[in-house]
């Protein structure tokens, strides 16, 4: 109960902060930039796996979000619609990264992004190379609208509604790309054995 | 697992639960609240999900930095609408094409070709020509003109003569020889 308390006067002073934020307060937008930034960097890492390109992205997001913020006529849609920015910020990365790679073709460029950084010894690095590489194996099997929608769910913890603004796209819609994603996980064996066990 | 049709086991419903509770009326829910197999499913499923939300944000690293706000006063870079992006492709395009266009209408008249050039490449072509009938009345080169049959069949008549006598002279001869 005290958890449900606390979580709903965080709420309020986000919309608060929100609407300073909106109103044109700085201040308020750097408190929104404590709340969100570790969250939506986590967001842009798992779809990059470059810990440098993901600050740079992150930044270039909230400085996007900053200037826009202003625009933003219902203060309690700020998440999906940073999370929007986000994703756009991301796949204009994607995009970017694939027509290097076309040019690159010829050179023998290795591509440095595809690398995850290492943290810790060794063997962490391979476990966490590992980790990603099959990660990204399951994604392929989904269509790019189930595999945002489970991301949006499950990775960065979006409520139906949120994924719904984030994708453009009516709750139905969502709910039906989430269904099959799901169903396409529940299938997956691949991934189990890469997965943490949960603490005692 | 093996779920029983008949007594209302669904993997399906299993699924639509993870994602969207509220989905389900308060008797299916009562359902996969009671029945040990559906129970098993969908906690088996919801810790799946839960230990790869654990295992992703275990694997991300903490940012080395946080985001800064651009300087106060100092004028952000302006950004460019999707709206104007397209304009100006569009317009872009348009004018390539437009370039290309003109450019195959008006190539004669832009680059006018001389008379003089014109003459010098007939004349061109009259030696070219003139060249390919040589070839076709002797098409063999220079040096092996010099080792043709005519010109070099220096043939030794008396000694085929001799290997090959004409009938005639032999006759001649054997009538001279009995005279004598």
């Amino acid at each position: 109960m005290a958890v449900m308390q606390g979580r709903g006067a965080d709420l309020r002073d986000q919309a608060a902060a929100v609407r300073r934020a909106v109103a044109g307060d700085r201040d308020a937008f750097e408190e929104l930039i404590n709340t969100y930034h570790r969250r939506i960097f986590a967001m842009v890492y798992s779809r990059i796996t470059s810990r440098m390109d993901a600050e740079d992205i992150t930044q270039e997001i909230f400085v996007r979000a900053f200037q826009g913020v202003k625009s933003l006529r219902d203060p309690e849609l700020f998440k999906p619609w940073l999370y929007r920015i986000a994703l756009n910020a991301v796949n204009d990365f994607l995009r970017k990264k694939r027509l290097r790679s076309i040019f690159t073709l010829f050179t023998r460029e290795q591509d440095h992004d595809e690398v995850p950084d290492p943290t810790g010894s060794g063997s962490d690095y391979l476990e966490h190379k590992e980790f990603w590489a099959r990660l990204k194996e399951f994604f392929s099997r989904l269509s790019p609208s189930e595999r945002e929608a489970f991301r949006l769910r499950f990775l960065d913890g979006l409520c139906i509604r949120e994924i719904a603004g984030v994708m453009e796209k009516n709750e139905s819609t969502v709910k039906t790309h989430l269904y099959r994603a799901v169903e396409k996980f529940r299938r997956e064996s691949d991934l189990s054995g890469l997965l943490k066990e949960e603490k005692a | 697992m093996s779920h029983d049709r008949r007594s209302g086991c669904s993997i399906g419903r299993v699924i639509r639960y993870v994602v969207d509770e509220n989905d389900l009326d308060a008797e299916q829910r009562r359902h996969l609240r009671e029945c040990p197999v559906c129970r098993e499913e969908l906690k088996r499923l919801d810790r799946g999900l839960c230990r790869l939300g654990r295992t992703v944000a275990e694997h991300t690293p903490e940012p080395a930095r946080r985001p800064a706000l651009p300087v106060e006063g100092r004028a952000l870079p302006p950004r460019q609408a999707p709206l104007q992006k397209l304009v100006w492709g569009t317009g872009l395009g348009f004018a390539l094409v437009m370039l290309i266009a003109v450019w195959a209408v008006f190539r004669s008249s832009l680059f006018p070709v001389s008379y003089q050039d014109v003459a010098q490449e007939m004349a061109e072509e009259e030696v070219l020509l003139a060249e390919v009938l040589a070839l076709e009345e002797n098409p063999l080169p220079d040096a092996y003109r010099e080792i043709s049959p005519e010109e070099t069949a220096g043939v030794d008549e008396e000694l085929f003569d001799f290997i090959v006598p004409v009938e005639g002279w032999s006759t001649d001869q054997e009538s001279k020889t009995k005279e004598a």
